[in-house]
């Protein structure tokens, strides 16, 4: 089975995304077929070039028409790697759409116009895609060509961009100076920019690699539902680690502990499930488990506390206010709480801090915040297990805030 | 896990959570693969014994082969299986010649609509998927539907990770995707893998075969030889035509062909 | 020298859309055709060259394209020495024309060949036209038309793909810059433009024109022509 990387490619508008992923398309040969193909049979016969301006033209006039493009999941292929481009809107006023493409990918490439410099969906992209947890993120300095593939204003703009976004951790794992539209160092090393000695957009995105980290982490399965089907299985997705027949477990946050009977996959006989497998289990005695329990192992269990501390993003029309209820939910915990303190309030597009002790935090704002919630919660540092060190929280009955959390809360 | 493993669990996620949510709902089974691998979906997230029914929306006018396909795996999956008709429609004799949207309407949107409102289910599953149409790429796992059946794509909520939750105050019901990020090519490859049955349509005859089925006076086979689930996987792999694009373009061809007879070209 | 470049079913649209300068020369806007019942090829070129709607005798014959008109009938009668190239309703390649046809009929009727063939069909005809033109320019003639078809018949099987049409209208474009390098005087202009139907394209119910001189002309006739090109002489 070959291999699927996911990637998101975010960017301020017209810094050349569009472009971008047509070069990509072009240049590995993953053009649908059919009318591009017209199109340079076209050219040959009336012995003109075929350009790659034509190739684009054609995907923009197909995504005017909703066509092939803008089904924000853009498949092509490189040798033996797949790779499915989730297209997502540079606008401000798309960024829940941003978000939702954002939150299933495995790497990110935020896209820069070499020109015009960091823009305001520049920082706020590269926030939120840190925030999401993607840690493979790749930039890319585009239209080099523009400033004549000047080394001097590559290595300016490339530290200016890591200056800014050291102050939050943000480290991309490559920075590219690129021309999509002449296709330098797309696939292969640009001679124009001799003096650029890393790799190609592509070189590095072969380096990506899926979810592997977690597979190495300690089990975290929490319990979606119980059905009682003769036996009670136990049904839920296994968010990190790995799962096997015969396991001594212990299910927060409850502290019981127990042993596995069985894995129920239907119709297939497994004793070992691993991350991302959605499975059903059964204990040798009985235990008392309800939705929202996690199943864990004995060595590296998470942390257990009705108080944490995030960071969050804000999407909501209306704010979010210091001492309101909201519902906290994790994987499949949900917990009503109450927001406790927002602290080091950020513009998210200035990465600004604005004020560092809030009462209210507005839309596209991030900020630190402390909850605290009726129950406790089970959870990890995002750092550590990223499934299970993240939530969402939910106001007036939908999804206005993500976070990550970063420890178990301080006694306020 | 391999890719298919990883659409599955993701799949099976989606619909235990929907049915935890919501309980009382139902599954839409249109004998096309791709509902028909949803339903395989189901049978596995449930272990084979779903607590919940599957509705088939009967126009009347569905291939022969689609209904015993259906007579015979809702009996041998033991399915809980209701049938949705708009009676009154089809007594007034509703049919394609009464103008191919009409008949849409009247017997598949408005049966459906009775039919929900007179079950009151809560959520149904659809398999779709995001690749299938344009405007299908904007959808959502959860998706609200209001009373006039509508759904307001340009303002829908996040769905952060796992998170599905929608607010349900305007909402009739909850339209559930569970198929939303498989391709085409995805559904043939494990319907291949799991030994799914498929209706005999898919596969070529005569250089024909079906790529989508539904009712036969608006279904048109394309033109394959794909005669197994292997020549469809390769076919698929190959052409880059899209699912559904044979069907509009047969339209503008015939009103081509009449202008240029008109001005004398023909 | 004075030329005419004919290009069936250049569409005013599309011109401006693309932005094509040498097409659009000084002076341009679009043709009026309400007088004719449909914008049929054969029907506007003949009545364009006749200064006369034509649209009733030709219709009455069994075959329009094999219609004809003599020397005489035309504003060529008024020149000294002058060439049409190709010019429906007076010097077509029946042979051509006939063959274009079949190969919409192919295409549409029998499915039996693809767009790509038909393409070539019409872009190796399209390169023989423009060869013969650009000869014609070196010498001594009075008045030169030159007829392109490939814009139309290209179109109706391909107009609504926006990207693969901007290639022949650029191709267009760049035959008249080369031209205005030998003419004085230059009229560009179209039997009538297209609209698209999903990908395949329908004929338009106005016509383009352009000229490189100073002249006022509102929304002309094609028939309006015939005394414009009499002045000039």
């Amino acid at each position: 089975m070959d291999e699927y990387l996911s990637f998101v490619m975010v960017g301020h508008i017209d810094h050349g995304k569009s472009t971008l992923i047509g070069r990509l398309l072009y240049d590995t040969n993953s053009l649908p077929e059919g009318k591009t193909e017209e199109i340079k049979k076209t050219c040959e016969m009336l012995g003109k070039k075929f350009e790659f301006a034509y190739v684009m033209d054609h995907l923009d006039e197909e995504r005017e028409k909703g066509i092939t493009i803008e089904t924000s999941q853009i498949f092509f292929k490189n040798g033996n790697k797949n790779y499915v481009i989730i297209d997502a809107p540079g606008h401000k006023e798309f960024i829940k759409n941003m978000l939702t493409g954002a939150s299933q990918a495995d790497a990110a490439v935020i896209i820069v116009d070499a020109d015009e410099g960091v823009m305001e969906q520049t920082t706020r992209h590269a926030y939120l895609v840190n925030m999401l947890g993607i840690k493979q993120i790749i930039v890319v300095l585009n239209k080099m060509d523009k400033i004549d593939y000047s080394q001097e204003k590559f290595e300016n703009l490339k530290n200016n961009l890591h200056e800014l976004l050291l102050k939050f951790q943000i480290k991309p794992t490559y920075v590219i100076p690129i021309s999509a539209i002449e296709g330098e160092n797309i696939i292969k090393k640009s001679k124009k920019m001799d003096w650029y000695s890393g790799l190609s957009v592509i070189e590095a995105l072969d380096t990506f690699k899926k979810m592997v980290e977690i597979e190495k982490m300690p089990l975290r399965m929490p319990i979606q539902d119980v059905y009682d089907i003769g036996e009670k299985i136990y049904v839920g997705k296994i968010e990190s680690g790995t799962i096997k027949k015969g396991m001594e477990v212990v299910i927060l946050p409850s502290e019981e502990t127990a042993k596995i009977k069985s894995l129920e996959l239907y119709g297939s006989d497994i004793i070992e499930a691993n991350v991302g497998r959605s499975i059903g289990i059964t204990f040798t005695e009985d235990v008392n488990i309800k939705r929202g329990a996690v199943i864990c192992e004995q060595n590296g269990k998470p942390e257990v506390s009705n108080r944490i501390t995030a960071n969050i993003f804000w999407m909501g029309e209306k704010p979010l206010d210091k001492e309101e209820r909201i519902i906290y939910k994790s994987t499949t915990q949900e917990i009503n709480g109450t927001v406790e303190k927002i602290k080091n309030k950020i513009n998210s597009s200035s990465l600004e801090v604005l004020e560092e002790e809030s009462k209210k935090l507005e839309g596209l704002e991030a900020a630190e915040i402390i909850i605290k919630l009726e129950k406790p919660a089970v959870f990890d540092d995002f750092n550590h297990i990223p499934p299970t060190g993240r939530f969402v929280i939910i106001k007036d009955g939908i999804v206005q805030g993500g976070g990550i959390i970063t420890s178990r809360g301080e006694a306020a | 896990m391999d890719r298919l493993d990883e659409l599955e669990s993701k799949s099976i996620y989606v619909i235990r959570e929907a049915y935890k949510e919501y309980g009382n709902v139902a599954a839409l089974w249109s004998i096309g693969k791709d509902s028909t691998t949803l339903v395989w979906l189901i049978r596995k997230a449930f272990y084979g014994k779903v607590p919940f029914p599957f509705i088939h929306i009967d126009t009347t006018f569905k291939f022969k082969e689609m209904y015993e396909f259906r007579e015979k795996y809702a009996k041998e999956w033991g399915l809980n299986l209701l049938i949705a008709k708009n009676q009154k429609a089809l007594d007034e004799s509703m049919g394609p010649d009464k103008g191919k949207f009409e008949c849409c309407t009247k017997l598949k949107t408005i049966a459906l609509k009775d039919f929900i409102n007179e079950k009151g289910f809560k959520a149904l599953f659809l398999g779709i998927r995001r690749d299938e149409h344009g405007i299908r790429a904007k959808e959502r796992y959860f998706s609200p539907r209001d009373d006039e059946f509508k759904w307001n794509y340009k303002d829908q909520p996040p769905e952060l990770w796992d998170q599905y939750t929608v607010k349900k105050d305007n909402a009739t019901h909850v339209r559930v995707h569970p198929l939303l990020h498989w391709s085409e090519l995805d559904i043939w490859e494990y319907v291949k893998r799991e030994n799914i049955p498929a209706v005999d349509l898919y596969f070529a005859k005569d250089g024909r075969r079906y790529r989508s089925i539904g009712c036969y006076p608006c279904t048109k086979p394309i033109e394959s030889n794909a005669g197994t689930l292997d020549d469809i996987i390769h076919e698929l792999k190959t052409t880059k035509i899209g699912e559904r694009s044979g069907r509009a373009q047969d339209k503008e061809q015939a009103y081509m062909m009449q202008k240029l007879r008109m001005l004398g070209y023909m | 020298m004075i030329v005419i470049v004919g290009i069936d079913g250049l569409e005013y649209d599309y011109v401006k859309e693309f932005n094509l300068p040498n097409l659009m020369q000084r002076n341009h806007g679009t043709t009026d055709l309400s007088e004719f019942e449909e914008p049929r090829t054969m029907v506007i070129w003949s009545s364009f060259m006749a200064g006369k709607n034509l649209e009733k005798e030709i219709l009455s014959r069994k075959n329009l394209w094999e219609f004809r008109l003599k020397p005489e009938e035309t504003f060529f009668s008024k020149f000294n020495k002058h060439i049409a190239i190709d010019v429906p309703g007076y010097t077509q390649d029946m042979e051509q024309h006939n063959k274009e046809r079949q190969a919409m009929k192919d295409y549409f009727v029998d499915k039996k060949i693809s767009v790509e063939e038909y393409d070539e069909l019409v872009l190796r005809h399209h390169e023989k036209i423009k060869d013969r033109f650009f000869e014609s320019l070196e010498k001594d003639y009075d008045i030169v038309m030159g007829y392109f078809g490939a814009a139309d018949v290209i179109g109706h099987l391909s107009f609504g793909i926006k990207s693969k049409m901007k290639i022949i209208y650029k191709e267009m474009d760049e035959i008249v810059r080369k031209t205005s390098e030998k003419a004085d005087k230059m009229i560009v202009i179209s039997d009538h433009g297209m609209k698209a139907v999903g990908r395949f394209g329908d004929h338009s119910d106005h016509g383009f024109w352009s000229v490189n001189f100073d002249i006022k002309l509102e929304k002309p006739k094609p028939t309006e022509f015939y005394k414009i090109l009499a002045d000039l002489q």
